[in-house]
């Protein structure tokens, strides 16, 4: 297999299997098997594919600086600009493509169940891995915000799906069309004000940016864009409400969908395309980060309803990502990348249990749902390493990140980082409350009896177990991994640098 | 080769006992292999302690990259100042250090005897797989904390102890665990948090400085250590930098360092204002408390406080700041132990009491009167919340006022307690006598030659609260024997008759032959260690290269002779016998004991303002919301459903549907036909 059509083959996989989904008959049992089973070797295979290339690439570090294995081809030249079908993984994007194409088979296992739309369900589910792998895998910034916008309406759809998901789904439909249009806006201006035909990243990335207010009125657009995905402070409703209206898995796939691919477009295209007004955006990406941080992990404190509390949670680790990018270190902008990435895997993982739990136990409430996965102990367990990892536990996926990102902004935004620390304390409250409650409180007399749930069995079982395994995985093998992402924020990190003002001469700081 | 490479082991055994008990099939046979793995740890830790003594004062250690990466970038908004190692480098590893052979011997054999009472406590409890494995995961953090040669490794440990601590306290089936758990770790994840940040915090100050020092001596022909959180090698900076001879580092550097260490220990020793602590400890399941205890309460912050002695002596104001704290936390819990009725919570409270009096020495300035307290103090409080728990849950002695019949019918496991009261009081030279009277030595003529000196009012304050904690707790001892003694029953005829029957049909296994053998160990570590002072214990424990700092003081001495006897005299003559039949309501002593504080705490710091950012957003940010989603919907209506009618796939739809895969399939083969390269075609 020649390397440079890998990743074509990694998305345009789902892509068939989606065709072939929507033509298979569901008549019976046996026929809506098949129709799982294609879904479910559609992302396997893409899986698989990725994991030839993950190993083929990490093992030399030094790849991460440039786009590996490289697919350019010419496509649309004709117009005032030049789009490209470049394909290519660097250290930007090759963990989280992974960690995307690992999730997709568990988000398969975790819809085994399903019992209605079938096709069209798993069609939808297949396209949205076109979109996300598509964003991640390419390297010219048309497509780039082409896949950026494909995964908008299947998600609205499927969150639609779900019990009185129709204002949810037409939430997420809203707000990311908006998204959508801001960094169309946002390309529309930089290719109008800086002359450039192409939207090549790597070309990007060595010519000047636009300049003065242009320049920071795309970035102001692009900070919109990609902070709306992500789901940040204040925009972060329609990811709360999709993940606490839509069904499970497809919960599972807003997680994916939001702070990592946000993560990646802020760093891809905001730092690398635009470094001169974000760096003028440093004050509010830092108060971003707070507010994003410490509202979240009070919401989770304070909210009632499990799926919230961990919508919340995921919501309140934009905070720390958004710290490590507006640090503009190659270490903490690894780490921000590491957390989207520990992210796409906890994520799915933690609303998997905790879906679980909520939809045996018949309830939305925490009070009505009390230590219901008290006679679980799959479920505990999977429960406590997907938050341990959200927390920043060592040898856990997030822990890596964790440390990466307040050790590279430590040196430059030091009270923030302070404050930082603090924030994931009352994050840790949350996290805590929601175990505590599900799993551990005995004392039933807060509230009504609840039947114990059945523990993780099956299909669940092993999505389960795949995500928890990778958490475990990457936790402990991360210095195999990082220095490979380090290398690809390397170059961001000297870019930066570029514009950056000189530093503030010593004295008072001892 | 050498003996302390058996470090390995101890590191990695623990966790092999884990994988291993996976590969059983029986409950017993899973909790066989976790013993087993602490079997194999206690002897390689012994080896290492043998190794380290042998070396001595030599220091072999020895460290595995777990990260590594160039850091080419000048950092953004960083003061010139700045000097960032050019590689960032983090490794876990061991350092043969005295002071963690002798830790990690204790921990070790601690851990083994409270595992060995889980199994024979807990033998037809479904838990017990999950509980020897989470202690053997306690276990692993605490030797990794303890060995650690550098910080990075302490932070690895600190957490993991912290969540295996809070997970076992979470399997306890009492009411009200899980918000005790949630105490527990949220009180540990403060201190964890802040060692984190004391981590990060000296890595971007003296990571540079210690690179740059390492490329130096490679021209001299010594081994650089490239790890910029190494231990050593940031002890020889920390000196400089409180000399003024390091670029960029001054005072203050050096005292928010120290300040957010002593975070981290004071909240692993359930120091002031974090004492509640301890009340959540102990409502770990069964004997792993025993575990429990003795590791995260008195093991963790012990041997942090040693490993960063020669930071917290370079920071102005820490040390006495740390002995007042300690000083009155010790008094405070002595205090309530000795008002406690409830055996499990006077354990706890006694525990507390010795971990805090253990920080006393190092806050005088004698790490090494510190770490000889806390080598008692582990076996000690280990061997007494194993009693503890045996008594509640075996023999349903849970109250002083039921030891009278437990007197007569079960007079094996009273002594039990009595003794491991008495160990902890110190009395007649056995137990904690030899520690304490080494921090007492401390505060009465400094702490030695070369040593740092908190001061006259620190040392003031210190000895006169060590003195006063030993004092209670020996009172506490007396009174104790008292209520033991006298053989008091309840008045009631039913209970009293309950209690006898309770006693008589108890079946502890082979729990009291376990028990034995720590209450032997915690005694004789008292008596063991005159002698060991004689020959240089002192000198072998001090982080003080040929000084003994473990001054010998016969005023010292007689006072930690005299008083715990005078204590336990006047406990037992003065104090009442316990009344059976009164209940001990008091809610003051939940505030002193820091349990109903720390539940305030983070409710009015947490919880109120979650539920104010709750109503804020169902409020006031959901309603300005929807208005604007309307507004848009109503601009640009697709005709969606409405909430109450289920979405339909009809004809029209799949005729949609199809278009659209029709245009799409159209981009494709136009794309492939006009740049066959661009789908990968040759």
């Amino acid at each position: 297999m020649p390397s440079d059509i890998s990743l074509s083959l990694i998305v345009f996989i789902p892509a068939l299997a989606a065709c072939l989904v929507l033509v298979l008959p569901v008549r019976s049992d046996l026929e809506r098997f098949r129709v799982r089973t294609a879904a479910l070797f559609g992302t396997l295979l893409s899986l698989l594919i990725a994991i030839f290339d993950l190993l083929g690439e990490v093992g030399n570090p030094s790849q991460g600086a440039l786009p590996q294995p490289s697919l350019d081809a010419p496509w649309l030249r004709h117009f005032f600009f030049q789009m490209d079908y470049h394909l290519g993984t660097d250290g930007l994007n090759l963990m989280l493509l992974f960690g995307v194409t690992a999730v997709y088979p568990a988000l398969v296992l975790a819809s085994w169940r399903q019992r209605e739309r079938y096709r069209t369900y798993f069609a939808l589910l297949l396209l949205t891995e076109v979109a996300l792998t598509g964003a991640l895998a390419t390297q010219d910034l048309l497509l780039f915000a082409i896949f950026f916008a494909l995964p908008v309406v299947p998600l609205a759809l499927l969150v639609a799906f779900g019990e009185d998901g129709s204002g949810a789904g037409r939430r997420v439909l809203w707000s990311q069309s908006l998204s959508v249009a801001a960094l169309l806006a946002a390309i529309l201006l930089m290719l109008l004000r800086s002359g450039n035909r192409t939207f090549d990243f790597l070309t990007l990335s060595t010519v000047n940016p636009v300049k003065g207010a242009p320049g920071l009125i795309v970035a102001v657009l692009m900070l919109f864009a990609f902070g709306s995905r992500m789901a940040i402070f204040p925009l972060q409703r329609w990811f709360v409400d999709g993940v606490s209206a839509a069904p499970t898995p497809v919960g599972m796939l807003l997680s994916i969908s939001s702070l990592p691919l946000g993560t990646y477009g802020m760093v891809r295209v905001l730092l690398d395309m635009d470094p001169a007004a974000a760096i003028q955006l440093v004050v509010p990406l830092l108060a971003l980060s707070l507010v994003t941080l410490f509202w979240g992990g009070l919401a989770a404190r304070g909210s009632r309803e499990p799926r919230r509390i961990v919508a919340y949670c995921l919501v309140a680790l934009a905070g720390p990502v958004l710290l490590g990018v507006a640090a503009f270190s190659e270490t903490s902008i690894a780490g921000a990348l590491g957390m989207a990435f520990a992210v796409t895997l906890l994520g799915p993982l933690l609303l998997l249990v905790v879906g679980a739990v909520a939809d045996r136990g018949g309830h939305e409430r925490l009070r009505e749902l009390l230590a219901a996965g008290g006679s679980s102990p799959r479920l505990q367990l999977l429960y406590a390493i997907a938050a341990a990892s959200l927390l920043g536990v060592p040898f856990l996926a997030g822990f890596p990140a964790m440390f990466q990102i307040l050790v590279g902004s430590f040196v430059a935004h030091r009270f923030v980082t302070a404050l930082t620390v603090i924030g994931l304390l009352v994050l840790t409250s949350g996290v805590w409350r929601l175990g505590s409650g599900l799993f551990w409180r005995r004392d039933r007399s807060a509230g009504p009896e609840v039947a114990e749930v059945a523990d993780a069995h099956g299909s669940e079982f092993y999505a389960g177990w795949l995500l928890a395994g990778l958490l475990i995985i990457f936790g402990i093998s991360a210095g195999y991994f990082v220095p490979y992402t380090v290398h690809g924020t390397d170059l961001v990190a000297a870019r930066i640098s570029s514009y950056a003002p000189p530093p503030p001469p010593a004295g008072g700081h001892r | 080769m050498h003996l302390v490479d058996a470090a390995w082991a101890v590191l990695l055994l623990p966790v092999a006992g884990v994988g291993a008990s996976y590969l059983t099939e029986t409950r017993r046979g899973a909790a066989t292999a976790v013993v087993g793995g602490s079997w194999l740890t206690l002897v390689a830790a012994l080896l290492v302690l043998a190794g380290a003594v042998a070396k001595s004062p030599e220091i072999h250690q020895a460290t595995v990259t777990l990260w590594s990466f160039p850091v080419t970038q000048s950092p953004f908004n960083a003061a010139s100042s700045t000097l960032l190692a050019a590689n960032f480098e983090v490794g876990f590893g061991y350092a043969a250090t005295p002071v963690a052979a002798a830790l990690v011997a204790t921990v070790t054999l601690a851990v083994l005897l409270g595992q060995s009472q889980i199994m024979s406590q807990l033998r037809s409890d479904p838990r017990l797989p999950s509980l020897m494995r989470l202690t053997a995961l306690l276990a692993f953090g605490a030797i990794a904390v303890i060995m650690a040669p550098g910080l990075f490794q302490v932070v690895l440990g600190f957490e993991l102890c912290g969540l295996a601590a809070a997970l076992l306290i979470g399997s306890s089936s009492r009411a009200g665990t899980g918000r005790v758990a949630r105490r527990v770790y949220v009180g540990w994840r403060l201190g964890a948090l802040s060692l984190l940040l004391a981590t990060v915090f000296i890595y971007v100050k003296f990571a540079g400085q210690v690179e740059a020092v390492a490329t130096s001596t490679v021209h001299k022909g010594v081994t650089p250590n490239p790890y910029g959180l190494n231990f050593s090698a940031l002890e020889s900076i920390w000196a400089a930098a409180a000399h003024g001879q390091v670029h960029g580092v001054g005072g203050r550097t050096l005292t928010l360092a120290a300040v957010l260490i002593v975070v981290a220990a004071a909240s692993a020793c359930g120091i002031l204002p974090l004492q509640g602590l301890w009340r959540g400890l102990v409502r770990a399941p069964g004997a792993s408390a025993a575990v429990v205890l003795p590791v995260v309460g008195v093991a963790i912050g012990t041997s942090l406080l040693a490993q960063t002695y020669a930071l917290l002596t370079v920071a102005s104001a820490v040390l006495p700041i740390l002995t007042v704290l300690a000083s009155t936390s010790a008094v405070v819990m002595a205090g309530l132990a000795l008002r406690e009725r409830r055996v499990m919570r006077l354990a706890a409270l006694t525990s507390g009491s010795l971990a805090s009096s253990s920080v006393v020495g190092f806050g005088l300035g004698s790490s090494a009167g510190g770490v000889a307290f806390a080598v008692s103090g582990i076996l000690v409080v280990g061997v007494l919340a194993g009693t503890a728990t045996h008594l509640s849950r075996d023999l349903r002695v849970d109250t002083l006022a039921r030891l009278g019949p437990a007197w007569r019918l079960a007079r094996t496991s009273v002594l039990l307690l009595l003794g491991a009261l008495g160990a902890a009081a110190g009395v007649v030279g056995v137990g904690t006598f030899f520690g304490r009277s080494a921090v007492l030595s401390a505060a009465l003529s400094g702490p030695g030659e070369g040593l740092a000196d908190p001061g006259w009012l620190a040392r003031l304050v210190g000895g006169c609260g060590l003195l006063a904690a030993g004092f209670l707790l020996a009172v506490t001892f007396g009174r104790v024997v008292r209520a033991a003694t006298s053989g008091v029953e309840s008045s009631d005829p039913r209970e009293a008759r309950a209690a006898r029957r309770h006693l008589s049909q108890a079946r502890p296994g082979n729990q009291v032959v376990i028990l034995r053998i720590g209450l032997a160990l915690a005694l004789l570590s008292g008596l063991l260690s005159l002698p060991g002072l004689h020959y240089g214990l002192g000198s072998f424990l001090s982080t003080h290269r040929a000084a003994n700092a473990l001054g010998f003081n016969w005023v010292a001495l007689g006072l930690t002779l005299l008083l715990p006897l005078a204590g336990t005299a006047i406990g037992f003559a003065v104090f009442p016998i316990v009344d059976p039949d009164r209940q001990q309501i008091r809610r003051w002593a939940d505030w002193l004991d820091g349990s109903a504080a720390a539940d305030l705490a983070e409710r009015v710091a947490i919880g109120w303002p979650g539920r104010a950012v709750a109503f804020v957003t169902q409020a006031v940010m959901e309603p300005l919301s929807d208005s604007a989603t309307q507004a848009i919907t109503r601009t640009f209506d697709p005709n969606w459903p409405a909430s109450d009618q289920p979405t339909s796939w009809g004809l029209r739809s799949a005729a949609a549907t199809l278009a659209a895969v029709a245009i799409g399939v159209g981009i494709l083969v136009w794309v492939a036909v006009a740049h066959p390269g661009g789908v990968g075609a040759p």
